[in-house]
């Protein structure tokens, strides 16, 4: 049963698992640039969120029973009290487990060759989208909004050749920095593959 | 109206099911989709302690409670109100 469970905690965590530092049909002399997430701001707001969510109802239900002491005398308050509760804190954390998912499993990843753009869109749904480098046309960074420009995060939107649509790198730190190492970047594996021009 | 406060079990095993269902496929989630790394397995197996935790506690209080006990509805309500503006 322990072999079982060991054989089938290595399948599914470390063999089906994504490496960040090994790349999926990686190129011999492709160079991981950047892993990019969204800020750390938007975790922290997340958390704050679920702080928030914790707290309030424990302060709201310590002053009741301050003022109310017999509030939960009878055993009909009594078990709803005690079933809503419990639904309560497993609701909030769950929640709050889907917001972390929804935060780290989008990642953007600059390398010396392409970016790959890798977007979870609810459950059992990934988007994994990636473009050389050459082919970029246009870079655009934004920062809108009084938190995101204090904070330093925003957009990179990717413009890249055809009809394809812009990869969207969104709420990143430093937008233009990240502008500035794609424009670069883009410039560089454009000098390798001048056939691509 | 007189009922056992059993029958609110139902509603909250529903929602325990509902929960359980949701909380595998996030863990089924992280687990195929997750990045290989510390921060995966760590956050995945704290997900699980909390969750068994929260579960206990909640065991802890609701085996408390008398469930064979007959409510009256509305009496209970009125008492409750009452309570509620006794001071």
């Amino acid at each position: 049963m322990a072999k079982r469970f060991e054989f089938f905690f290595f399948h599914v965590y470390v063999l089906n698992m994504l490496s960040l530092h090994r790349l999926p049909d990686q190129l011999p002399d492709e160079k991981i640039i950047k892993v990019i997430r969204r800020d750390l701001f938007i975790l922290c707001k997340k958390i704050i969120l679920f702080v928030l969510l914790l707290i309030l109802p424990l302060l709201f239900s310590y002053f009741l029973f301050a003022f109310q002491p017999d509030l939960l005398a009878g055993s009909l308050a009594q078990a709803i009290f005690v079933l809503g509760a419990s639904a309560y804190f497993l609701f909030i954390w769950l929640f709050f487990f889907f917001s972390f998912i929804d935060y780290y499993l989008d990642v953007w990843i600059i390398t010396s060759e392409r970016i790959i753009d890798i977007e979870q869109q609810g459950f059992f749904s990934r988007i994994i989208s990636e473009e050389k480098l050459f082919r970029i046309q246009d870079v655009t960074s934004e920062m809108r909004g009084v938190i995101p420009t204090i904070m330093k995060y925003g957009e990179v939107l990717v413009q890249t050749a055809g009809t394809q649509e812009r990869f969207h790198f969104y709420q990143v730190p430093n937008p233009d920095d990240i502008r500035d190492t794609i424009i670069k970047l883009s410039e560089q594996c454009r000098l390798r593959h001048p056939e691509e021009k | 109206m007189t009922f056992s406060l059993y029958l609110l079990l139902f509603p909250y095993f529903a929602f325990l099911f509902v929960w359980t269902v949701f909380s595998l496929a996030a863990v089924f989630h992280m687990a195929r989709f997750g990045f290989k790394g510390l921060t995966s397995v760590a956050t995945t197996f704290v997900y699980i302690g909390i969750s068994v935790f929260l579960l206990m506690v909640s065991y802890g209080y609701i085996s408390q409670v008398d469930w064979r006990q007959e409510v009256t509805v509305w009496q209970s309500a009125l008492n409750f109100s009452s309570s509620m503006f006794m001071y």
